[in-house]
């Protein structure tokens, strides 16, 4: 896309106002928000959280009655008085017959899985988030940070163009053309509207996550990484063998918590942010393997592809699809 | 691959402006309530900037799920919290579960569900009151009090009639337990497994001033008992 002519038409737009100095935030205002942008990393993101929602609801189905039937863990009753002072809401409050719930999941889990495919993404995307949504507020109590990251792209994937690449959507369009339902694989506006949002939003999610460990004597004494390492309720890998290391503990403690709290700053300069991503990939991936969290860790992977450039996943696509 | 050559057409001033407007509102939704959290004080309550931000975005905020505070292993990583179920069977014996087992649950996932709902309830938890405290208390406090001892209560029933219907127990009473976080000392040096059932305490419901204390050794990194600290988010 023309971004000189898009730059042009902010000024133009900054200046008719008559704005004065505010016309060089205006102007980068529009260029931040309102510059088209490919859909290839939006719609890597949707292959990865679908196919997430798919396995969430697939595991609430395999113990649907104990977890929302009448006899659950947390009853009707109890979760709608847990709810009577906020505005959380689910219609799963009032349903407790087997066949319901399962009928229920049934539809969440092919709308989870026609998001993954990328078949009618416009409906199939917020028909699964809506679904999980109402899942969310039934299971409170039972929930941690996966849940929340799922929700937080499925919601603003729905206001994406993330069907018009590596879908079976797009695959449509080639024989019939785009329309609203076969979202096209052009730049748009609103992908990158989406874009920001994901990449503000994890921002605003690393530095209270920073912040909130600066709060703790344990971040900064450097033992915090021995405590994570040896809670056996999380520990899926023995790592035990790094308390022979103290320099070591200390070191990725530290680590750890400077590169959370200034995530917000270095993800956005070109020179900063490839080691601000690769970081990412170790203290996630690194969740993944020793702290037994696999889906938490990778969907915090996925959602750091928001902030890879689409004519670079564009590439090495097409780099994979060429190799014989 | 990118194939469409379709022209996109571009956004007018009228749409930009809306999309903005909506997108600070979005932006304000995610902050207000990680704001208010971070900023709560248990005396001062939350700052005095934060609390009509998150107010009159609660409507939003709640339904949408955005009301997290992102405290992932902070303040800092505490012990974790299980639940000890007492079951008494139709035949007389007295079978105890613990929740969650990384052995019985699986997928992770599935045991990641248990382990949350054991820690909810924890968090949940508020000591009852003896007579001579209920005194010193305004009627605020009891009122605020009673709430929440009802809040945990119910919860806990639920919770034992869910199992009570499960595995067709007479009674079943859960407790909930803390497992204390070895220190460097008792891993490396005393080669204790994390699962030692030295680094389980059952949690007494009792008053406060009735709560035993955990003698704690002295370690090259001493273990970590959940009552020193503030406040967990798993």
């Amino acid at each position: 896309m023309n971004r000189n002519s898009e730059g042009e038409a902010a000024k133009e737009m900054a200046s008719s106002a008559g704005l004065g100095f505010g016309a060089k935030w205006l102007t980068a205002w529009d260029q931040f928000w309102f510059t088209p942008r490919q859909p290839e990393s939006l719609a890597v993101i949707r292959i990865c959280c679908g196919a997430m929602l798919v396995y969430v609801h697939l595991i609430w189905t395999s113990m649907l009655e104990v977890f929302m039937g009448k006899d659950a863990w947390i009853n009707a009753d109890t979760i709608t008085m847990i709810h009577d002072r906020d505005w959380g809401w689910s219609w799963l409050y009032y349903i407790d017959s087997p066949t319901l719930l399962y009928t229920h999941q049934a539809f969440a889990i092919t709308a989870s899985l026609m998001m993954t495919l990328g078949v009618f993404t416009r409906v199939a995307i917020p028909v699964a988030w809506w679904l999980t949504l109402m899942v969310c507020h039934r299971m409170t109590g039972a929930l941690f940070g996966l849940d929340q990251m799922i929700m937080m792209l499925a919601m603003y994937l729905t206001w994406s163009n993330c069907g018009g690449v590596w879908s079976l959507d797009a695959w449509m369009a080639r024989s019939r053309g785009n329309s609203w339902m076969r979202p096209t694989a052009a730049p748009t506006t609103c992908n990158n509207v989406v874009t920001r949002l994901i990449q503000l939003h994890l921002c605003v999610i690393y530095v209270f996550g920073g912040l909130s460990k600066m709060r703790g004597e344990m971040w900064w004494d450097g033992s915090a990484m021995w405590f994570s390492i040896v809670n056996f309720e999380y520990q899926s890998l023995d790592l035990t063998w790094l308390g022979q290391f103290p320099f070591l503990i200390g070191a990725i403690t530290a680590v750890t918590l400077f590169w959370e709290t200034f995530y917000c700053a270095l993800v956005w300069p070109k020179l900063t942010r490839p080691i601000t991503l690769l970081m990412a990939v170790f203290v996630h991936g690194g969740i993944c393997l020793a702290l037994g969290m696999w889906t938490f860790g990778t969907i915090m992977i996925v959602a750091n592809i928001a902030f890879i450039d689409p004519e670079l996943i564009q590439r090495l696509a097409s780099k994979l699809v060429r190799r014989p | 691959m990118s194939t469409s050559e379709t022209p996109v057409p571009r956004w007018g001033r009228r749409a930009k402006l809306i999309v903005s407007g909506l997108v600070v509102f979005q932006l304000l939704a995610v902050l207000a309530e990680p704001f208010h959290f971070f900023t709560h004080s248990p005396i001062r309550g939350s700052s005095q900037a934060a609390r009509p931000l998150r107010r009159t975005l609660s409507p939003y905020v709640e339904f949408a799920y955005l009301n997290h505070g992102y405290f992932f292993f902070a303040p800092e990583p505490g012990p974790s919290h299980l639940m000890q179920c007492s079951l008494t069977m139709p035949d007389g014996t007295s079978p105890s579960i613990r929740y969650p087992d990384k052995y019985a649950q699986w997928p992770r996932l599935l045991y990641h569900r248990h382990f949350m709902l054991a820690e909810f309830l924890n968090q949940l938890h508020v000591p009852p009151v003896d007579e001579v405290a209920t005194k010193q208390m305004s009627v605020e406090e009891i009122q605020d009090w009673t709430e929440r001892r009802r809040r945990f209560e119910t919860v806990r029933q639920s919770m034992e009639n869910h199992l009570r219907s499960r595995y067709g127990a007479t009674t079943v009473s859960i407790d909930r337990m803390e497992h204390i976080l070895p220190g460097s000392t008792e891993v490396l040096e005393q080669h204790l497994p994390l699962n030692d059932p030295r680094f389980y305490v059952v949690l007494p419901d009792t008053p406060p001033a009735n709560l035993p204390t955990t003698p704690v050794p002295p370690l090259a990194i001493p273990a970590r008992s959940g009552r020193e600290k503030l406040e967990v988010a798993p």
